[in-house]
Formats: C-alpha cells, structure tokens, sequence
C-alpha cells in the first residue's frame, strides 16, 4: 500500500527542468504538495519557517524529500548546503536531501559523499523508476 | 646608663668632634686645676698674714705691758702715751674679731680694725676671706678661741692701767698701791703668752694641714686630668685603630679576592663610613670582576662552542687563541699551534702564484683592498687540503689589533653545490621537456574544445531545425502542454547554441597570433555601433574620454569591450537609464581602462567568482547569459599581460578595471 509523502521540494534555477520535475512528480503521484525554488537562497527562505525559533506548529508543508541541483547562479548547491547544515539543526522533523545533477565529475560524488546532510547523490535527468527507487531507499516504511 | 650613652655618644661623633671634646675636657680640668692652686696660693697667704698679724700683736702687747711697768716706776706720763700708742694694735684687732663674730659683719669696718692692728692691707681682704671660709675648720676656730681670749685677757690691760693712770696721779701716789696694780699685770702677761703661742701654733699647725690637703687636691687634680686625659686619648685612638684594623683586614681580604669578609662598622663616625664605603666597594669591586669573569667565561664558552674553527691572530700574524674546533679540523694539538704563523693553518690559492704569505691577503682583507671572494685552503697536520671559507674580523684591543679568522671547512658544502649544480640542470631539462609537453597537450585541448564544440552545432542545428517544423506545423494543435514542450525544446536548443559558441569564442581567444595597433576610440565606435539597437532600447548613455592607441590583438579587445559594456546596460536598474563612463589611465607599463555604470553593483563576496566561467549570479528569467561573458574578458585581460577586477556598492552601481600591457612584439 503506497502512502504519499507531505511534500517534495525541487530545487534548480531552470525553468524547463522544473517544469519536467514537476511533470514526473506528479505522474508518479507519490506526494501530496510540489514545491519548486528557482534559486538556492529561494528555497533556505521557505525552509527557514520551519525552523525552532520561528516554532510554526503546521508540518503539512514541510518537504520530506528535497531534490538538490549543483550548478546554479548566484549560490549553488554546495553553498546551499553550508547554510541548510546550520538550519537543519533547528527542525523537528526528519529531512531527505537528495543531490541530482549533471555533473559527470566524480569529485563532486565524493565530496556529496563525505557530507551527512546529503542522503543520496543521482545524475540528471529525473525519472519515474528513478523517483520510485529513491523512494524505496529513503522511505522504505511506506514503500 | 648616662656612662653607656656618653660612650656611645663618643663613638658615633666625628673624629674632629672627639677632638674638640677631649681638648675642652682636659682644659676644663686643668683651669679647675688652677682654680684650686689660686685659692690655695692665697689661702696659704692669708694664713701667713694671721702669723704675720700674731707676731705684731704680741709685740704690741709686749711694748705695752713693758711700758706700762714703765710707767709704774716713772709716773711719767708719755710712758703712758706710749702704753696706750700699742694698746692701739690689739684694739683694731678687737674691732676686726667683734665685727666678724657678728650675724651680719660690716666688712668695711672689719678691714679698718685689720689696719689699725697694723696689718699690711694687701693681706687684709685675704685675712678676713679666711676668717669667714673657714671658720668651722677646727684649726681656725680653735685659733680664734685662741685669739678671742687672749683679746678678752688684753681688755683687761685697759681697767689696770686706768686704774694706775688714777693712782699715779692722785696727789699722793702710794707706791704701793702702784706695786699693787702693777702685781696684777704678770699674771695676765703670762697668760697671753701662752694663747699667743697657741695661735701662733695653731695656725702653723693649719697651714700645714692646709698645705698638705691642697698638695693632695693638686695631686688628685692632675691625676684626673692625666687619667681622664689618657682615657679619652685610649678610647678614642682604639676606636679609630680598631675601625682602620677592620678596614685593613677586609683590604687584605679583598686583594686575596676573598669579598666575604666585609669590614664591620663599630661607628658612625668617619671610620664608620669609611668601613661602610669600604664595604660598598668591595660589593661593586666583587660584581665587576664576576661580571667581567662571566663575559670571560661566555667569550670562552662562545669561542668553543662555535662551529667554525677560530683562530685569533695579531698585527704579525702570529697565532694568539684557537677553540678546540681548530684542533679537530687541523689535526693538530694547541700547543702546536699557538705562536706559529698563520701559514701553518691556510693558504690562499686565489693568489697563490704571487708568493706573498697568507698573512698578506688577510692584511690586504682587513684594509679593504680585497674586493674579490678569496679562495682558501686548510692544511692539516697531514698536509691533507681541504677548501675552508674564512672570515676575517679586526678586533681593536689596547694593545694594538688582533685579527679573528673564523674557518669553516666547506668540503661537504663544496660537494653538495657540485650535487645540486648537477641536480639543476637535470631538473631543467626535465622542466623543459615537461614544459613542451604540458604545451602540446595544452594545444591539444584547445583543439578539442574548438573542435568539440564545432561539431556539436551539427546534431543541434539538426534538432534546432526539426523543433522548428515541430513548432511551425503543430504548434497550437495538439495541447497546451505540447505547445509548452515545443517551446522549451526550442529554448534550451538555442540556449545550447548560444553557450556553444561563447565556448568556442573563449576557446579561440588567443588564436590571434599577430598584434596589431589598435585605435581604442575606432574600436569603441565599432562596438557602439554593433550595439546599437540595445542601447537605443535601454536609452543608454555612454560617454568615453580620449582612448590611446595601444597594440594588442584586436578581435579580443573588441569583445572586451563589447563584453562590458553590453554587461553594463544588462545589469542595469528597473527603471533607471544606464549610463556608462570609460575611461583609460597610463601607468607605468601598463594602461588602465575603466567601465563605471550606475548598475545593480556586486555584493563584495561574489566580485572575484563572476569571472570564473559559467559562474552565474541570477537566474536565466532575471538576466539573460551563458556565464561566459567575463571569463572571456579575464583571458584576454591576461593574454595582454593585464588583469580584470571589478569594484562595485550593491544598488549604485560597478566599475570594472582591465589593465593592457603594451607589446613591444609588433
């Protein structure tokens, strides 16, 4: 029996990618809310809410899964990360980030490797079996 | 108590003082000392003049009896006259006794009555001084007693020859009332005769006593004055000799170098500070010569502990001093070094055909005249060589100059430097090898990024065109959402073409291989022209001062500033005209060229990242670009020797600095 997931958060700075993401969410129907940030800063705004010392109760829109993309303009994923490490400490729910990218050099794996915020690291371009594998992996409770 | 003090007081007075305090003391002592023989002198005197006096009175008193009896027989009266001219002698003497026996005699009088006893008046005041002193010593009063009596026994002499005057010249005399009278005379003579000798006796007997109790005070006197005198001379000399004593034993102590024994201090006079002084010399004199032993001893521990080998000449050249690191590298024994000459040790090969000794090199060295790095050799006992490195110091002493030689045996650095020559030219060739090759891959790569992104156009023109007739032939019939991925089809295709050929303008920059003059101000207008419909769209205003002439390659500089400036109307503010400012500065081997516009600025963090290729500050729907733009600008600023940085406040706008080194290739 397949449960949905609160929220998905897509975060990369373009358009068509987003629009494709959020095509293949939704076929999959495996979440109740898509979010879509267009830059990093964007989305550490809308998860800062969710944050302790701002103590909002409501959970319903707090993403249990977030897509991450590497390249971006202004801040990119990596910096993304430094800040999400500092925030992260602050929530009282549990958080998937996932790295998708596509970048082919392998340092940027390891380093995704080497850093416990990131869960899981995929290559361009999302896909259904690629969304339900990583659905499997991550929430393998519901799934 | 007071003695300890006086003593005290005496010790810790200064010497003159000391002085000054015995001289008083001792003429104090002898003034007392004439005093008392004065008074003695006088005393003496005095008790002469009573004796004197004693023997005056008798013989008055002799003269008036004897006249008196004279009289008896004679009835004449001028014998009486005369009897009563003598009674006059012990009648002053009477007065005198009366008034000086009195409460309160009046000493006017008294003097009178010694006078009239026919007493020299000289002696009078001394006779009536010892009457009054001394009255209580026994001697004296049992004179007086003596004398009083005999006074009272002559007062009767006065009723009897009354009383015989009275007969005598009745009308008819009884001689035998005459006998009668003149029988109680001998009694009375008699009598006096006797308190006259005791008088006399006692009074001698007095002054004998007196003479022997002043020859006694004198006697005390001077031996108080020679012992006090003496005393003082003792304390006050031990007291110096002992403060000298201490000081001399320290003194002896100290030329012996022993500085623990230290002068005690027994006063504070003169010798104490002295003593004290002393021993503050002593103290400094002590931690000068540890002070000097200790530089002696660093000097020494310094010359050992040197790594080099050091040998101290003089003026001649004769070896003085040498460290145990000379022994080891020479082979040889100190002894067998010290006094011979310098060319034992080392001989200078730079020279060595002059013939001159070392010494004359190392003289030459330390006059200046020796411009030139010297070569040396060490000879060891052996007669073994080894090349040393020596520096030569002057050391200026009082005795004249002294020459310190350090020696350093540089066989081990000798070799190292042949290594590491041969090391270098192993490393330059390899570098050169490697350099060539990192050339030729470098070549290569540039060649596959132009080729590469050359033949990449191909498929895309192929997909860009079919997307098109996608767009031309469908667009609109079948749904919404396939009109939305026609059209990011068609995006990203021309997104993909614009960053391909960014990518190959970046990689071409530099292809250019010959440098030509490039007129700034005609290249300006050029790409003021090429940008003509953008600045007409964004109402931009550029102004430019005069631009020099420099050589460079003209198809990157073109797109420098083509690049920056289209940068700057891109970034411009919502609803704010652009303005752009440029500007070029001379420096000294370079120009400058600046871009200033009122733009949306920079924050501080990101003005090194923007010109690292495809690093983007916005995202695609803000700004337009393939992050390209000022990568190129960098590797053009560098392929003309310069470099780019930009300066800018966030929300007033940027200035972005390139520097042009001119060629001089053309």
């Amino acid at each position: 029996m397949k449960k949905k997931l609160n929220c998905i958060l897509l975060i990369d700075d373009d358009e068509p990618t987003n629009f494709l993401y959020k095509m293949i969410v939704s076929e999959a129907d495996c979440t109740s809310e898509t979010l879509i940030a267009q830059s990093a800063s964007e989305a550490l705004n809308y998860l800062e809410k969710f944050c302790e010392k701002n103590s909002l109760e409501d959970f319903t829109h707090f993403p249990d899964l977030i897509f991450l993309d590497i390249n971006m303009p202004c801040m990119n994923g990596w910096e993304f990360l430094e800040k999400y490490k500092e925030l992260k400490k602050g929530f009282k729910k549990e958080t998937i980030v996932v790295m998708l990218s596509t970048s082919l050099n392998p340092d940027d794996v390891t380093r995704a490797e080497g850093m416990p915020e990131v869960a899981g690291f995929r290559h361009k371009p999302l896909s259904i079996p690629m969304l339900n594998e990583i659905l499997k992996e991550f929430f393998p409770a519901d799934y | 108590m007071k003695r300890v003090s006086l003593f005290r007081w005496i010790k810790n007075v200064s010497i003159a003082k000391k002085l000054y305090f015995t001289v008083g003391i001792m003429a104090i002592l002898i003034a007392i000392e004439l005093g008392v023989l004065i008074f003695s002198v006088n005393t003496l005197s005095s008790v002469r003049a009573y004796v004197t006096g004693e023997g005056l009175w008798s013989k008055a008193q002799k003269e008036a009896v004897y006249q008196l009896m004279k009289y008896g027989r004679t009835h004449d009266e001028a014998d009486y006259e005369k009897f009563r001219e003598f009674m006059k002698v012990s009648e002053g003497d009477h007065k005198t006794l009366v008034e000086l026996g009195k409460e309160n005699p009046d000493l006017e009088a008294a003097k009178q009555g010694f006078i009239e006893g026919r007493n020299h008046p000289d002696d009078v005041e001394g006779m009536i001084n010892l009457f009054r002193r001394f009255h209580f010593v026994s001697y004296i009063s049992k004179a007086i007693i003596a004398w009083s009596k005999a006074d009272s026994l002559v007062r009767k002499f006065d009723g009897i020859s009354k009383k015989l005057h009275t007969e005598i010249n009745k009308t008819n005399p009884s001689q035998d009332s005459v006998n009668h009278i003149l029988a109680e005379i001998d009694p009375i003579n008699t009598n006096l005769t006797f308190f006259e000798d005791e008088f006399s006796y006692t009074l001698g007997e007095g002054s004998r006593w007196l003479e022997y109790v002043i020859l006694r005070l004198l006697f005390g006197v001077a031996l108080t004055v020679e012992c006090t005198g003496l005393l003082l001379a003792i304390t006050v000399s031990r007291g110096i000799q002992r403060g000298l004593k201490e000081i001399l034993l320290s003194a002896q102590a100290v030329a012996k170098r022993d500085f623990s024994r230290k002068a005690k201090v027994f006063s504070k006079d003169e010798i104490g500070i002295l003593a004290n002084n002393f021993n503050m010399m002593s103290d400094e004199l002590e931690r000068s010569i540890h002070e000097i032993e200790n530089v002696q001893q660093r000097f020494k521990n310094l010359l050992e502990s040197a790594p080099d080998a050091i040998v101290i000449l003089n003026d001649s050249g004769v070896i003085q001093i040498v460290n145990a690191q000379t022994e080891n590298m020479f082979g040889y024994s100190r002894s067998e070094i010290l006094g011979k000459e310098i060319d034992l040790l080392i001989t200078c090969i730079t020279k060595k055909k002059n013939g001159n000794g070392s010494f004359h090199h190392v003289l030459d060295i330390m006059q200046n005249n020796e411009p030139e790095e010297l070569e040396w050799m060490g000879i060891r006992k052996d007669e073994k060589e080894f090349p040393v490195e020596i520096s030569f110091r002057p050391i200026r002493m009082e005795e004249g100059l002294l020459i310190s030689a350090a020696i350093r045996n540089i066989t081990e650095k000798k070799l190292l430097e042949k290594q590491i020559m041969e090391i270098n030219i192993n490393l330059e060739k390899k570098v050169t090898l490697r350099t060539n090759e990192l050339e030729r891959k470098n070549k290569e790569l540039e060649q596959f990024a132009y080729v590469a992104s050359h033949d990449l156009q191909e498929p895309l023109r192929t997909t860009t065109g079919f997307a098109e007739l996608i767009r031309q032939k469908y667009l609109g019939k079948i749904d919404a959402d396939a009109d939305k991925y026609i059209s990011y089809i068609i995006q990203s295709s021309d997104r993909m073409k614009t960053l391909i050929k960014d990518l190959l303008d970046y990689s071409r920059i530099g292809r250019e291989t010959q440098a030509k003059k490039i007129n700034c101000n005609e290249l300006l207008c050029e790409v003021l022209a090429d940008l003509d419909g953008l600045i007409k769209e964004s109402h931009a205003e550029i102004n430019a001062t005069e631009l020099p002439t420099i050589l460079g390659y003209p198809t990157e500089i073109k797109q420098l500033f083509q690049n920056l400036i289209s940068n700057a109307i891109k970034f411009r503010q919502k609803d704010i005209a652009p303005r752009i400012k440029i500007a070029a500065e001379k420096n000294e081997q370079h120009w400058l060229f600046s871009f200033s516009d009122n733009g949306i600025g920079i924050e501080e963090k990101y003005l090194s990242r923007i010109f690292v290729i495809f690093q983007r500050l916005h995202t695609r729907t803000e700004y337009e670009g393939s992050g390209i733009g000022l990568a190129n600008c960098k590797k053009i600023a560098e392929l003309h020797n310069g470099r780019i940085w930009a300066e800018s406040e966030p929300g007033k706008g940027s200035t972005f600095y390139c520097s042009i080194h001119e060629f001089e290739h053309a």
